[in-house]
């Protein structure tokens, strides 16, 4: 694989054949045609369509990406690329044809043959796509098994492949298990499986969706480099605009399973022609934009001023030096941090910073090992306690909403129940009333008020969402920690639940703690912002001032690594080209070395940080302001 | 599960092929019972131990015969046109003996499984929710209990406790417990680290209060299942009892009773033995096909949550 596979040598005798009967008007062979493709299922007697009319092309060595949000029938269309529907489908009108061939017209043989040379399909979650009882180099050996038939060769070719996708020290990692690779070196092991037969088509179904932005980065730079110089065909199925604009040559953008618009990407990011994909574009938070952007029917944007949290705002929650720990590892290092009346806390870092477990803490379902972390108000209250010691008064006034709308509601209550709950269980609401204050707060949350006979079920993940949210309310918070709850919604969902906290916030004067990985989210939603790295924070300061800078090199990272839906192919925060070009070459270095460290498991991390700080622990520069950074470098 | 919730039946038709099994409660019962009677064995299970409730029930209007009557003049007859299944070495009519003799086996079979459910089901959904060291506690404790025969620990605690059906029941719930806790436990940490446990954890709620609420209705399926399946060891437990003379006492009409008790004259008046017998063993697979219907009408899978 090392020396680069020659496009279109034609590696199988019949597909050169098949392309000129198929269609004798290409010159060239176009390894992905869909043409007017229709799928259906059926349910309770009546035909659903999921994807309606579509149809595209993907030459080699180009990038398309299928671009939607959730239910657009996007990963339906990137399945049949493999002439694979899901079960109950069907196509009910056009064809697919991969590397030259009708993939629904093959047979079993035919097809798996396909699926073996031809074509190779990357998913969301690549933890689940390898097998956990096998060795990865085997899994791998397995997957060349058809083109090399010589062992040894195998075992050469297995550790180039792994060698390729930018894993450190290959022969290790090959004797590793699943379980014992990070997500992002299992994503990278599952690349190396789809590269090892030499597919001419690529299929990228949310590659990098379940990865923290800075793995995304280099996932995505890895991809791009791979695509160029095998000369692959590849198609990208994602919902994230940031991560078209990076990787995408052209895009569709669906919406209800047809096709709305289809356009080269960058046409499409500076020229937006359907008010959908207008609309689409418009709803993506930027880091640039200095407050929650709301978006009208046309597609236009305005972004609303924030306003400021008032100086004499009383102090909410204060944390100084708490600590929380797992068996002997610290999640949470130290963190001091206050929070006032009115006023959001941005908590930002990349999965396993202790962000969420400050969460937690913060709610009492983890007590702190040290320090203080005291409730302010009408009364003081020490939330060093967990939940159950703290008195109801306490417990009543910090309330958390979760980031899984899937199972943050009893799956057999209905909406109003669940929000019901807290009303009676802290005296709030007399038996007769606390139906009517149920759905009056579930309508404080713009939900129609028949929605709250519903079951989870029976709502979209922003609805549930959005009971989640009553739920907390209904306690009558003073403080609401919001644990990434926006995160795995759709960006139409995502900015309207955003524009909804920001309300409730100034309706109601409660603090926020937002809890989130999303930088541009961050910046318009918080007025502070905590940059949190191996359980301690590295940076502090007023959301201004943060994305300004000047910043911690961690800082720096997170925003760098950000994707922005624009023209210029998504580098965070208006860096060129060319500082992009530099960024992916480093990446694969920094990348290594990163993985590398992350191989030990989370207690050596934490105490690799706090050698490299050396002597100065606990050591701040102060920018004026309230920002500051921690003294060291990453 | 006790959520009435009349107005929503057709609020997920817009929506994608919902799951049947996670429709409305209402729906629910409607969606299990059509899959049950979809498939042949399931129904034919659940006739069957209908029609066994419903015999035991009417028993004194299906024959004229009272059970415990001695003939000495009729003993040991075959079949006949006064006496269908034949009489017993007491001149009793076998088939009265037959349609009253379930009464015991059911009566105390169903008190026992409910009881070993109940607690199996609190002790196991507890263990789970509270995890750490009583986690590790219970689950020894069970083990060990575990360790020793059913048939062998009832024969002790019947032995020395005597044979009235109130130290059976207790002494089933003992034997039988901790295979359910297992099983409940087992289902029941599937649902204790989602975000709505965790919300009534951090609202302060206690503990019996988040397994009722939040717990138990979303193992219901599982719990059902399980009761339907312990309900076919029990019935054939305790018929064993009465068979090695541990359970029912002469001359109360009970199968086990029945078939140890006429065995001796199995040459000569076979029915006498053959009917309880066919009783005892349709009850056995009624149970059994309906709890197989269950559990696949609800999706649980019995080998997977019993691990």
């Amino acid at each position: 694989m090392s020396t680069g596979q020659a496009p279109h040598t034609g590696t199988d005798p019949h597909t050169g054949t098949d392309a000129w009967k198929g269609g004798g008007m290409y010159l060239r062979e176009v390894p992905v045609k869909v043409e007017n493709l229709s799928v259906a299922y059926r349910s309770g007697g009546r035909d659903i369509t999921v994807a309606d009319n579509v149809s595209f092309e993907v030459e080699a060595g180009r990038t398309l990406a299928v671009v939607g949000e959730s239910g657009s029938g996007k990963s339906t269309v990137a399945g049949t690329l493999l002439g694979h529907l899901r079960h109950g489908s069907r196509i009910t009108s056009g064809s697919v044809e991969v590397a030259g061939r009708d993939v629904f017209s093959l047979g079993g043989r035919d097809l798996r043959a396909l699926r073996a040379r031809d074509v190779a399909m990357v998913g969301q979650n690549a933890g689940n796509a390898l097998t956990p009882s096998m060795r990865v180099g085997t899994q791998l050996e397995e997957a060349l098994m058809a083109r090399v038939p010589a062992r040894a060769e195998r075992r050469a070719e297995a550790r180039t492949l792994l060698e390729k996708v930018g894993l450190p020290e290959p022969d290790r990692i090959g004797r590793r298990y699943p379980h014992q690779l990070s997500g992002g070196q299992q994503q990278r092991v599952a690349i190396a499986m789809a590269l090892a037969a030499r597919p001419r088509v690529l299929v990228l179904d949310e590659p990098t969706t379940a990865l923290d932005v800075v793995t995304q980065a280099r996932i995505l730079d890895l991809v791009a480099g791979l695509s160029a110089e095998l000369h692959l065909a590849t198609v990208l199925v994602s919902h994230d605009l940031g991560v078209v604009a990076r990787m995408a040559d052209e895009a569709v953008v669906m919406r209800e399973g047809a096709v709305v618009e289809a356009a080269p990407a960058a046409d499409l990011f500076t020229a937006p022609r359907h008010p959908y994909t207008r609309r689409l574009l418009a709803s993506v938070p930027r880091v640039s934009d200095a407050g929650l952007a709301e978006v009208g029917e046309d597609g236009t944007r305005t972004v609303r001023d924030r306003a400021p949290v008032p100086e004499e705002a009383p102090e909410a929650v204060s944390l100084e030096d708490v600590v929380v720990q797992y068996g002997r590892s610290r999640a949470v290092d130290g963190v001091s941090l206050g929070l006032r009346r009115g006023e959001v806390l941005a908590l930002v870092g990349e999965s396993g910073s202790g962000k969420s477990t400050l969460a937690w803490s913060l709610a009492g379902l983890r007590a702190p090992a040290s320090g203080r972390m005291r409730l302010h108000g009408e009364q003081e209250g020490d939330l060093a306690a967990g939940a159950r010691k703290r008195p109801p008064e306490l417990r009543r006034r910090i309330q958390l909403a979760f980031q899984n709308a899937d199972t943050s509601l009893n799956p057999r209550r209905i909406a109003r129940e669940a929000v019901r709950r807290p009303l009676r269980f802290f005296g709030l609401a007399s038996r007769s009333d606390a139906d009517t204050r149920a759905r009056g707060l579930i309508e404080d949350v713009a939900l129609a008020p028949a929605l709250s006979d519903r079951l989870p079920q029976q709502l979209s993940g922003g609805q549930r969402q959005r009971v989640g949210i009553a739920r907390a309310l209904a306690a009558g918070p003073d403080v609401v920690v919001a644990d990434e709850i926006t995160t795995a919604l759709d960006v139409s969902v995502q900015a309207s639940v955003l524009a909804l906290l920001d309300d409730l916030r100034t309706e109601r004067d409660l603090a926020f703690v937002f809890i989130s990985h999303d930088l541009a989210v961050v910046r318009g939603i918080a007025d502070r912002v905590a940059v949190m790295k191996d359980g301690r924070v590295v940076e502090e300061g007023p959301v201004g001032a943060v994305f300004t800078g000047p910043n911690h090199p961690y800082t720096r990272r997170l925003m760098e690594a950000v994707l922005e839906p624009d023209a210029a192919g998504g580098a965070g925060l208006g860096h060129g080209a060319a500082d992009r070009t530099d960024r992916t070459e480093g990446a694969a270095r920094a990348d290594s070395a990163a993985d590398a460290a992350g191989e030990g498991g989370g207690g050596s991390v934490a105490s690799g940080s706090g050698a490299a700080e050396g002597t100065a622990e606990g050591e701040w520069i102060d920018l004026g302001g309230g920002h500051r950074i921690r003294r060291g470098g990453e | 599960m006790n959520e009435p919730n009349p107005a929503n039946e057709p609020a997920n038709e817009a929506a994608e092929a919902a799951p049947a099994a996670v429709a409305a409660p209402a729906g629910m019962v409607r969606t299990t019972l059509r899959s049950l009677l979809r498939s042949g064995p399931a129904t034919a299970g659940l006739v069957l131990v209908a029609v066994h409730v419903l015999i035991a029930v009417l028993a004194p209007l299906l024959t004229p015969y009272a059970p415990t009557a001695n003939a000495p003049d009729s003993a040991l007859l075959g079949p006949s046109a006064a006496h269908w299944a034949g009489t017993d070495a007491l001149g009793r009519d076998v088939l009265a003996r037959v349609l009253y003799g379930g009464r015991y086996a059911l009566m105390v079979s169903f008190a026992a499984t409910a009881c070993a459910v109940a607690l199996g089901t609190v002790v196991g959904c507890a263990a789970a929710l509270k995890g750490g060291w009583l986690d590790d506690l219970v689950m020894r404790v069970l083990d060990a209990v575990l360790a020793i025969p059913p048939i062998l620990a009832l024969l002790v605690v019947v032995t020395v406790l005597g044979a009235g059906p109130a130290v059976i029941v207790l002494a089933v719930t003992i034997v039988y417990a901790p295979q359910v806790v297992r099983v409940v436990r087992a289902a029941a940490m599937g649902v204790a680290p989602l975000d709505y446990v965790t919300a009534a954890r951090a609202r302060g709620e206690r503990t019996l209060s988040i397994l009722v609420r939040e717990v138990l209705p979303n193992i219901a399926d599982v719990v059902s299942v399980e009761f339907a399946m312990r309900a076919s060891w029990v019935v054939l437990l305790i018929s064993s009892l009465s068979f090695l003379g541990f359970g029912a006492n002469p001359p109360t009409p009970d199968w086990g009773l029945m078939i140890s008790e006429n065995r001796t004259a199995m040459t000569v008046v076979p029915w006498a033995s053959l009917a309880p017998i066919i009783a005892l063993a349709t009850l056995v697979l009624g149970l059994n096909l309906s709890a197989d219907g269950l559990a696949k009408a609800w999706g649980v899978d019995r080998v997977k949550e019993a691990r």
